[in-house]
């Protein structure tokens, strides 16, 4: 019996080492989401004066090579999908803002005005796993706080799994030429030096959209931007903020709770707005699958208008 | 209580420590109260996890506890009035048989055969409104029948029924193989409940290995395939011809090695404990021929109706005719079996239909290969044959996985469509137009996993069923478990494998608690 549990403590241990070994060693996540790691760099990389863009995957298609040519700021594009939440990525941004930043925020309207997407932002665990890549150490802290261990080991566990499957992939294929890149595989295809994506979003029809059930917005939902603002003002950064695009039937359909949106911003929020929600409604042949994509005809116009509103405000 | 889930992995090692702890007479009662706990656990984490009503499971429970009283009492009047001191054995055979058969019906069939009887009816324009009654199957219950009605049987034909209400109980109880089997035979497993097991390192360090295999098959290669099953089968008329292909070999690995992988586990578990189960699985992908694979595949259930059914009703000792009509009852038992839908019934006359094709042109076969030379060279024949075999009993998988028997259909008639535009895609190296191609509209991912995730996981797939594959082959040829093999191995080979094997389960597994494909039925 002595024999057997040395033999499975043995055991035991060697898994530990190994997942230990799966962590520390540079690897990629084949995840869409794992980019936010790519991105992370950028941000620590990229020189000032910088613009940070914040959002859903509605900022992916944003033509950033043309506001960094106009406006003269090394972009980076932090969006990834709406799913991980505002108040989450502005958290991760935190330690790595620089003087004379300027972070552009947007909430796509279904993360702010349909309760159960937002329950969903903050319960999801698929974009929990992203954000503890971004930061381990914060949340490997916070979850010990809060006697999450469980929950812990299991994220750390399927983050290793990603990882082990990603060296596996390249084993199988023999491809060894980017063993130890990090963040999601396929970065530098699929990305640009901003952060944007390279090619527009397919075109499908009907437009996709998550079975929105807007409701009236609620302040509580949204303070976090006054803090993060205030904490961008401590470190000379600038926050502004913008109504996202929306499809002209829908805008029309939810003008109500998207106007008790613009007007509870305009009230409350310390930082800059730059636009009105009717500034960035278009027709539906302007987008590509869902209400919250614009195809290369929307983002042909929307980045140009989004130029001259930045003008104004910077 | 799943195998595969953390409250297995604490329950196992608590029930087999306090197994060996515990003195020999007072054994029985504690694997009783576990496999009961087991048994339950699944009522109780259904409960929760839904909104039925206790009372409902209260019933189900009595209805496993029904078919053990009722089947200890039938099984002790048999043998009194086989000693003369009591009525016709046979009315007692019989309600021992009926009874769990009639609640199986109940449970299992009813809904069916009343939808059925009522599309009878309205094809020859008669009033007959099918009630279908909202009812859950116990869990295990096609199982816990089978073994009711066996043990029943063999007391009929002479063995001596089982006293000790509490050892019955276990017999038809022990978790291990509640719910999914392997169908134990009363006289094969009774008796290992009486004798005393002492812990013995090698059979269980053997048990722990063999379990790990099991759950290798599981965690790591069914549950990965069942990815891409489950998407297809579930929605296939939003899929065309290649991804139906994909699908059809994704369920046909991922039902062998779910089934076998639990059987292995439940072998492995009964070893710890010093029991003996009955092995279920031959490396049925290695058969050369469809007869070859039915004596290899689930062969506890297989045994069963040959010893209960196909025997009584001649076997091959009658009539040409009459045996291949016996072969075809035994299919279609065996389907009815699986499940209470048509596409178990055709799954299963499909089988059967290629069993009776081949003893029809069993003769012609012969002669054609050996007119074409094939019998020259006996390994390429070999190969040729577990190839057609293992095609054959894939297509008929089709009708076994999918959710009803016109989208089996549909899938047979769209198994070749969408190829041209793919060959021509692929040979015009078009790559936005073949990205087109891999696109499902409006979805996020691809064959149920994510887009970026498809390849690392396909990979891993390929990978690990290479690995299982080897793992058949080396068995099939030494005619021994492998983990025999590896044991006289140097040390260094044994730990570098034991490593692997744990470094595939921990970081490769598929840890979403699938149930088992073999649990519904």
């Amino acid at each position: 019996m002595i024999k057997l549990i040395i033999k499975i403590i043995i055991c035991a241990i060697l898994m530990a080492a190994t997942m230990a070994l799966i962590w520390v060693i540079p690897g990629t996540h084949p995840h869409d989401l794992a980019a936010l790691l790519n991105k992370k760099e950028m941000l620590i990389v990229k020189p000032s004066p910088r613009m940070i863009l914040v959002g859903g995957s509605s900022v992916l298609s944003m033509k950033s090579e043309l506001i960094s040519k106009e406006l003269r700021y090394n972009v980076i594009d932090m969006s990834s999908w709406g799913g991980m939440g505002t108040y989450e990525i502005l958290e991760e941004i935190k330690p790595y803002l620089k003087p004379a930043d300027v972070i552009l925020v947007t909430m796509e309207y279904g993360t702010i005005l349909d309760k159960k997407f937002y329950e969903y932002i903050h319960t999801n665990d698929e974009a929990k796993k992203f954000l503890f890549l971004m930061s381990p150490g914060r949340h490997i802290l916070e979850s010990l706080k809060k006697g999450e261990f469980f929950s812990l080991f299991k994220l750390m566990h399927e983050l290793a799994q990603m990882k082990t499957k990603s060296f596996l992939l390249k084993i199988v294929t023999l491809n060894f030429s980017h063993l130890f890149d990090i963040g999601f595989p396929g970065f530098k295809d699929e990305f640009n030096a901003n952060g944007d994506r390279n090619s527009p979003y397919m075109i499908f029809r009907p437009l996709g959209d998550s079975k929105t059930n807007f409701s009236y917005p609620e302040w509580e939902k949204l303070s976090f931007l006054n803090d993060f603002n205030d904490f961008a003002a401590k470190h000379q950064a600038r926050v502004l903020f913008y109504f996202s695009h929306f499809p002209e039937n829908k805008y029309k359909e939810n003008l109500t709770f998207i106007n008790a949106y613009y007007e509870l911003m305009k009230k409350n929020f310390k930082g800059t707005i730059i636009n009105k929600p009717s500034d960035f409604v278009y027709p539906e042949e302007y987008f590509a699958d869902t209400i919250y994509h614009l195809n290369e005809k929307g983002e042909s116009v929307r980045t140009p208008e989004m130029i001259k509103l930045l003008k104004k405000a910077l | 209580m799943l195998f595969n889930s953390i409250d297995f992995l604490i329950f196992l090692p608590a029930v087999v420590l306090v197994y060996f702890l515990l003195p020999h007479a007072w054994r029985w009662l504690w694997l009783l109260a576990a496999s009961c706990f087991f048994f339950g656990y699944f009522y109780y984490s259904s409960h929760v996890a839904g909104t039925t009503p206790v009372y409902y499971y209260v019933i189900l429970a009595l209805s496993v506890l029904s078919v053990i009283l009722v089947d200890y009492i039938i099984a002790i009047l048999i043998d009194r009035s086989k000693s003369g001191t009591s009525k016709n054995p046979k009315i007692y055979l019989l309600i021992g048989i009926l009874f769990p058969l009639g609640l199986l019906f109940i449970f299992k069939y009813f809904n069916f055969f009343n939808l059925t009887v009522s599309q009878i009816a309205s094809f020859f324009m008669l009033n007959y409104p099918a009630r279908v009654l909202n009812i859950i199957v116990p869990v295990g219950i096609s199982y816990y029948t089978f073994h009711s009605i066996s043990y029943i049987i063999d007391v009929y034909r002479g063995q001596k029924p089982e006293r000790h209400l509490g050892i019955f109980s276990l017999y038809i109880l022990f978790f291990p193989k509640i719910v999914a089997g392997p169908i134990e035979r009363s006289g094969m497993l009774i008796p290992q409940f009486r004798e005393e097991h002492t812990f013995d390192y090698q059979q269980f360090t053997d048990g722990l290995k063999l379990m790990a295999w099991g759950f290798f098959k599981k965690i790591v290669i069914a549950d990965r395939a069942a990815i891409i099953a489950n998407e297809v089968f579930n929605n296939p008329h939003g899929y065309q011809g290649i991804y139906l292909v994909i699908a059809c070999f994704s369920f046909i690995f991922q039902v062998y090695c779910d089934f076998s992988g639990y059987s292995d586990i439940a072998v492995g578990i009964g070893q710890l404990m010093g029991f003996k189960l009955t092995d279920n699985f031959k490396r049925p992908y290695l058969s050369t021929s469809i007869s070859d694979l039915w004596r290899r595949w689930h062969i506890t259930l297989i045994a069963w109706l040959r010893d209960y059914i196909y025997i009584p009703l001649g076997g091959k000792r009658v009539a040409r005719w009459r045996w291949q009509y016996n072969i075809m009852v035994i299919f279609l038992v065996s389907g009815i079996w699986h499940g209470a839908n048509w596409t178990f019934i055709i799954w299963a006359s499909l089988n059967g239909f290629y069993q009776l094709f081949s003893i029809w042109t069993e003769n012609i076969r012969d002669r054609f290969n050996n007119l074409i030379g094939l019998t020259k060279v006996p390994r390429f024949h070999k190969a040729l044959k577990i190839l057609t075999t293992f095609l054959l009993f894939t297509f008929a998988g089709i009708f076994f996985r999918a959710n009803s028997a016109s989208d089996g259909f549909y899938i047979i008639s769209h198994l070749h469509t969408g190829f041209g535009d793919l060959f021509k895609i692929i040979a015009a190296l078009d790559y936005e137009k073949l990205k087109f191609f891999l696109v499902i509209q409006n979805k996020v991912t691809f064959l149920g996993f994510a887009k970026p995730a498809f390849l690392p996981e396909m990979a891993t797939l390929a990978l690990t069923l290479i690995v299982w594959y080897g793992v058949e082959i080396i068995q099939e040829n030494s005619r021994q478990p492998l983990r025999l093999l590896i044991s006289q191995k140097p040390w260094y080979i044994r730990w570098a494998l034991y490593y692997s094997m744990l470094f595939a389960l921990v970081f490769l597994g598929v840890f979403a608690n699938q149930q088992f494909i073999y649990f519904k039925f």
